[in-house]
Parts: C-alpha cells; sequence; structure tokens
C-alpha cells in the first residue's frame, strides 16, 4: 500500500533519521569491528597486517576468554535471578498502601540512578580488607578480617550481588506495574473460592505477571551480560583475569593489550551471544505468556 | 516502482554519509603515515618564533593549547604552578594542563587512533617506542645540550632523535625501612636471599616483608619490572637482552623471577591484602614502622611515609643480585617528559612552553616535587635524605627500564596480569610463562 502524506512526499522519507543513525551508530560501528577482527592492529598505529581468522581461532584456544565467558553468563543470570526474586518481592511488598510506602519504593530505587561505577567504589567500601564496612563489623564480633575481593570465585558472585541490588529498584517498578495491571476481582473470587495467599499468588499472580517478567527478566539478562562498571571499578578484571566479563576483557584487549584485532572478535562473539540468549528467552517467556492468555 | 526508488535513494544516502566517515578515517590515519618525520623546514620556523618569543613573549604569542599528562598529585601540582607562571608572562596564551591518572593510557591510545593528539603530552617512557610516530623531534631545541649524557639512550631513537624534554627519572629499586633493619640487626640486602632471609625474621615479628599495594595491577607488575633488572637484564652468564631484542629468548628463563613473586606470597612475607590493598593506602602503611622492603620505582613514598611519621625512617637500595658476584644495578628512564605533537597548530607556543620548562629553576621544583632526580644537568633538587642514598650509590649502574627496553609495547599490561594472578594465586608459574611467550610473539608480530 503507498502511503503519502498531505503534500504528496513519500512517507519513507520520514525513515531517514532513522536510518541514518542506525547506520551511523550501528552499521558502520559492527562492519568496522569486523573488519578490524580480521587484523592485528594495535588499536593506535596507522599500519596493521589483515592475518584472517587467526584472532577468531585463537578465541577457542584463551583461558582468559574461557573465564570471561564463564563469568559474564554468571553476571548475567546470577543478576537476573536475584533481581527478579528480589524485585517481585519488593513489589508484592510495596504494592499495598502503608505509610512510608512511597519513601520505600525511592529508597529501593535511589541506587539505578546512580552510576554503575560510582555504586561499584561506593561498594568497595564495604568490602575491602584495610578498614571495610564489613570487615570492621567481623573484627568487632571477634572474628578474623577476610580479604573478600583477593579471591576471584568470591569476587565474581560479590559482583552479582552488588550488580542485583543496585537495579533491583527497576525490576520492582516494573513489577509493581505489571501487579497494577491485575483486576482484583480475580484475587476476590479466588479468596471467596477459599484460595490461600500462596495459592492465589502460584495460580493468579505470577502467571499474570509473566509480560512484566518477560520484559525485566530480557532487560537484566542484557545488563547482566555487558556488565562493565561495577567490575572495573572494584577489581578491574582481577586478580589476575578472573572476575573480567567480556565486555571488560574487550576493553582490557584493546586499550592495555593492545590487541584491537582480538578485542574485536571478542566483542562480535559478545554481540552474538546477547542476540542468541535475548532472542531465547523472550521467545520462552512470550510463549509462556501466550499459552496463559 | 517510485516507492523502491525513494527507498534506494535514503539507503544510498546513509551508505554516502557513512563512506564519508570511512574516508575521514582514512585521511587521518593517511596524514598520520606521511607525516611521522619532521619537516626541518617547519621546526626551524617554530624554533625562531619561539626564540622571539622568548625574549618578547607577551609580544609575540597568542593561542590556547592543551597539556595533558599522567603525573602523580604532586608533580602535576608543580609543573601546574609552571604553567600559570607562563601564562601570566605570556598573556595572549592560555592553557588546558589536565591529569589522566591511571586511564591516561587509554585515553592516549583512542587520541592516536583518531590522531587528535593534545598539544603537549606526558609520554611516560614511551616516548620512542610508542609515541614518536606523533611527536616531533626536538633534537634543534636550546635546552637539548642540556640532557643528561648518559640519560640520553632512553629517550633517543636509532637515529639519535629525541621526542621529549625529560625533567626528571623514575629510579627503581628497593625501598627499606632503616628502624627495621636495626631491630632485626640486619644489613641492607644485596642478594635475593638475602632478602628472604630478612623477610623471615621479620615475619617472625609481626611484620610485612615485601608490601604490595595489589588492587592497582601496575603495582606487582612493577615489582616484577624492577627485579626483571637482576633477573634477567644484567646476568653476566646469559645475554637475555639480546635475546628479547631479536625474539630468541627463551621463556622457561623468566620462570624464577614469576617463582620469586609467587614465593614471596606463598611464605607470608607479603602484606595479607596484598591482591586489594589501594596504592593510595601504601604510604600510610609504610608510616607505620612494619614494612621492611617495598620493591617499586615511586621514591616519593620516603618522603610521604615520613610526613605522616617522623620516626618511619626508609631507604633507598638498588636491587638486589641473583648472588655474589652478580651485579646490583637500579632501573631507570624518563618519568614527567613533554613532547609536542607534529601537528599541533601552535608549534611556536609549543616550544615556548617546552623552553619555559627547561629552566633550572622550573625542573629543580618538578624534581624536587616527585622527589625523583633531575634528567637535566646541572641541576640540584633538594630532595631530602633521599639524596643521601642517591650519593652513596652514585656508581652503580642505572639501566633502562626493563619493560620499555626490550619487550614490545603492550607487554606491560601482559605483566600486570601475570603479577596480579601470582600474588592471588591465580595462575602457576607455568601459566605465567606462556603468558608472556603468548603475548610477546603477538606484539612482537605487531610491529
Amino acid at each position: 500500500m503507498k502511503q503519502k502524506s498531505r503534500k504528496g512526499i513519500s512517507i519513507d522519507i520520514l525513515y531517514l533519521p532513522a536510518v541514518i543513525l542506525l547506520t551511523v551508530f550501528v552499521v558502520y560501528p559492527l562492519l568496522s569491528g569486523v573488519q578490524i577482527s580480521f587484523t592485528n592492529w594495535n588499536g593506535y598505529s596507522s599500519t596493521y597486517k589483515y592475518i584472517g581468522f587467526a584472532n577468531y581461532k585463537k578465541i577457542f584456544h584463551d583461558k582468559m576468554f574461557y573465564t570471561a565467558l564463564k563469568n559474564t553468563v554468571i553476571y548475567g543470570v546470577g543478576s537476573t535471578t536475584l533481581q527478579t526474586i528480589i524485585g517481585i518481592s519488593y513489589a508484592l511488598l510495596l504494592q499495598k498502601r502503608f505509610p512510608g510506602q512511597t519513601l520505600a519504593r525511592v529508597i529501593i530505587y535511589l541506587p539505578a540512578m546512580i552510576a554503575s561505577l560510582i555504586m561499584g567504589y561506593i561498594s568497595y567500601f564495604l568490602v575491602q580488607y584495610n578498614h571495610g564496612a564489613i570487615n570492621d563489623i567481623m573484627i568487632a564480633l571477634g572474628k578474623e578480617p577476610v580479604d573478600w575481593m583477593a579471591n576471584g570465585e568470591r569476587a565474581v558472585w560479590i559482583i552479582v550481588v552488588i550488580n542485583a541490588l543496585q537495579f533491583v529498584g527497576k525490576t520492582m517498578i516494573v513489577m509493581i506495574a505489571g501487579l497494577q495491571g491485575i483486576p482484583d476481582s480475580y484475587n476476590e473470587a479466588a479468596s471467596i473460592d477459599g484460595a490461600a495467599y500462596l495459592q492465589r499468588l502460584r495460580y493468579i499472580t505470577l502467571p499474570l505477571l509473566l509480560p512484566a517478567i518477560t520484559t525485566s527478566v530480557v532487560l537484566n539478562l542484557i545488563g547482566g551480560l555487558k556488565l562493565f562498571g561495577i567490575i572495573l571499578a572494584t577489581t578491574s578484571g582481577g586478580p589476575g583475569y578472573s572476575s573480567h566479563s567480556l565486555s571488560t576483557l574487550i576493553n582490557y584487549l584493546y586499550f592495555q593489550n593492545q590487541n584491537a584485532g582480538y578485542s574485536s572478535s571478542v566483542g562480535l562473539f559478545l554481540f552474538l551471544i546477547i542476540m542468541i540468549l535475548g532472542t531465547i528467552v523472550r521467545n520462552f517467556l512470550e510463549k509462556k505468556a501466550e499459552g496463559i492468555s | 516502482m517510485r516507492k523502491q526508488i525513494k527507498t534506494w535513494a535514503v539507503l544510498g544516502l546513509a551508505a554516502a554519509l557513512t563512506a564519508s566517515m570511512a574516508g575521514c578515517a582514512s585521511s587521518q590515519s593517511g596524514s598520520s603515515e606521511t607525516a611521522a618525520p619532521q619537516d626541518p623546514g617547519k621546526a626551524q620556523t617554530a624554533e625562531t618564533t619561539k626564540t622571539e618569543g622568548s625574549e618578547a613573549p607577551a609580544a609575540a604569542l597568542e593561542g590556547e593549547i592543551e597539556i595533558v599528562t599522567n603525573g602523580n598529585e604532586e608533580t602535576f601540582n608543580a609543573v601546574n604552578e609552571i604553567l600559570n607562571n607562563f601564562m601570566a608572562e605570556n598573556p595572549g596564551v592560555t592553557i588546558s594542563y589536565t591529569t589522566q591518572g591511571s586511564d591516561y593510557e587509554q585515553l592516549m591510545k583512542a587520541r592516536m587512533a583518531s590522531n587528535d593528539l593534545p598539544d603537549i603530552f606526558a609520554t611516560h617512557g614511551w616516548s620512542v617506542a610508542r609515541y614518536s610516530e606523533y611527536l616531533t623531534p626536538l633534537n634543534d631545541q636550546p635546552w637539548y645540550g642540556s640532557i643528561e649524557e648518559s640519560f640520553m639512550n632512553n629517550i633517543a631513537n636509532d637515529e639519535g632523535q629525541i621526542f621529549v624534554l625529560p625533567l626528571n627519572m623514575d629510579i627503581g629499586g628497593l625501598l627499606y625501612n632503616k628502624t627495621l633493619l636495626e631491630e632485626l640487626n640486619a644489613e641492607i640486602p644485596k642478594t635475593w636471599d638475602q632478602l628472604l632471609e630478612i623477610c623471615e625474621m621479620g615475619k617472625a615479628k609481626g611484620y610485612t616483608g615485601v608490601f604490595i599495594a595489589g588492587k592497582d595491577s601496575r603495582q606487582p607488575a612493577s615489582l616484577l619490572d624492577v627485579s626483571a633488572q637482576t633477573f634477567i637484564s644484567v646476568r653476566k652468564d646469559a645475554d637475555y637482552p639480546s635475546q628479547l631484542l631479536d625474539g630468541t629468548f627463551d621463556w622457561n628463563n623468566w620462570a624464577p623471577l614469576s617463582q620469586f613473586l609467587l614465593d614471596l606470597k606463598t611464605k607470608g612475607y607479603l602484606n595479607p591484602d596484598c591482591v586489594t590493598c589501594d596504592p593510595i593506602d601504601v604510604a600510610p602503611r609504610m608510616s607505620e614502622n612494619k614494612v621492611l622492603f617495598v620493591i617499586t620505582s615511586s621514591m616519593d613514598l620516603i618522603r610521604q611515609a615520613a610526613e605522616l611519621n617522623p620516626d618511619a625512617k626508609y631507604g633507598l637500595a638498588p636491587v638486589p643480585s641473583l648472588g655474589e658476584g652478580y651485579e646490583n644495578v637500579f632501573a631507570g628512564g624518563e618519568r614527567e617528559a613533554y613532547g609536542i605533537w607534529k601537528d599541533t597548530k601552535h608549534m611556536d607556543i609549543c616550544s615556548a612552553v617546552l623552553e619555559y620548562l627547561a629552566r633550572p629553576e622550573n625542573v629543580k621544583k618538578v624534581c624536587e616535587a616527585s622527589g625523583k632526580r633531575s634528567a637535566l644537568k646541572d641541576i640540584n633538587p633538594d630532595l631530602g635524605e633521599i639524596a643521601e642514598d642517591y650519593k652513596t650509590y652514585a656508581d652503580i649502574r642505572i639501566c633502562p627500564v626493563f619493560d620499555r627496553a626490550y619487550l614490545p609495547s603492550g607487554m606491560w599490561s601482559t605483566m600486570r596480569t601475570i603479577g596480579s594472578s601470582l600474588i592471588a594465586e591465580e595462575m602457576t608459574v607455568e601459566e605465567s610463562v606462556k603468558t608472556m611467550e603468548t603475548d610477546y610473539n603477538t606484539l612482537r608480530e605487531q610491529q
């Protein structure tokens, strides 16, 4: 069907700003990244060589890459799971009217308003060995202080918790919006039929909340998979490379290791992972939601 | 059909835009390739303007320039004061002077990639290997003859060209706690074995043998870099430097150095929070008088610790050797050194600024603020107690900083990774050797 405006200009022209923006900020960098991934460019020099698929082959033998990939999955899935569970709990608690309800919502949402880097630095004061808040409490209780971030695996899980706590407010807001869309009559009818709170939650609230959960899970998953600021502020990917995500690894390889070609190939890999995982999760949850409706 | 034509027109326009961006990028990189050697005529003009400017600066110079550095707070403040004086004497000149701290290298690499560099920038030891492509040769500057001859090999390329004005120099060695060594009745260690023995004695008394603030992975890397002088560089039984330069080095010879760092950790000689301690805590912890040694090139820590606690008396000694008969040396190289971007639009101002910075009173100020030796001749800064140590070890050789001299640009980050991993016990010695070897080969191929 041919669409025209009043003056006879094709509606297609209205696509132009979007096409230009998309080309400049998405298509061109993507193609440029693909090109760089076939080179041994150091990231700043005016000369480089094309080395074929060497960077892609290297991915499969690089221990640092596998550690970062594993951590990325933990950051993505771990943060999403925590955020969803705590976010739904907060939403259920704070949808009911009570004095201080708005204040409580604001306090939970506040961390989401600051930059991840700042959140990371603030959190570091809690977990640092010397004069860290947690260690000070442990010393006060007569326990030995622990160097929390000195162990790579533990550092990864601490980062997951920090990230989840920062953005749980966003999840809560989405869930509250979802809960407000559920008609009270469903719960009232179930109550009259003798359904207990947990039964109503299991068979009415959660199923009807699935569209909101879908949105939230996909957004949180993408956010977790590309986690960067908190890692940089707390561990810079260390000790060694044990808490790198693929995002921080890309930054490390490009700017510190002077390996822009390899960094680009890892970047494209991350792009594929986010695209595939995001699509799978969205399709899965949407099918569930459709089934219920 | 018409709709299709318009759709293609939209896509065509977008493609043209993309192509123009690519064109911009390639023209930038093209200019950086062709303009690398300095045009002597241009340099001469700049020099002439500068000389006139120094005689009547207020009338001659006008414009705004950007200077960036990664110098520490003390150095930054000293240079900032000098630049403010320069601006007061040259009212037509505005200088934006900033420090980028630990993000400096990333920032500079991004700016090199886009060929959009500051008019003057600090080169932190890489004026030749990394930045020379973007810098103006400065052999024709009036201060050129003032540079210490012994220091020249740190900043000159194979053709003898220099690209920076070096104000002070890094000296890497062993900081030792005078009070604690006296208490333990120990001499200043000349060998690594002696150092480990003292660490063991100190451990029994609850002292930290070697202090590392590993939250910044540059700290363990710096320990490796300084220690490599005697483990690798000045070995009398093997010519490792030549092998590193020609690519024939057997990386298994790196293993003793990684093992040394790992031993420090496993034997309990490092501070318990060595992996996560913030560098800002080094001086305060040294001032508590419970730290025996710091292997570093940050000599200013001695002054900082003494300011916090006058009883915290630290001295500087050369890097311990592998054993009797092996040489003790210091590690040394450029520290605060400034070069001029070859494409600056204000060559006259930039040259005048460097000439102003090179004045003896200004170099002295920077050296005293940073606690580092001057890279120019006939400057006698008051460096406090450390001056005595410099005098004591005046005959000790100062060898070029290991990674800058013998490793390809980019290996510093690998040393950061393996250093941090070893003290966290997240990497074995063998893995560290393999990582060094792999990155060394990759980065050599880029050259």
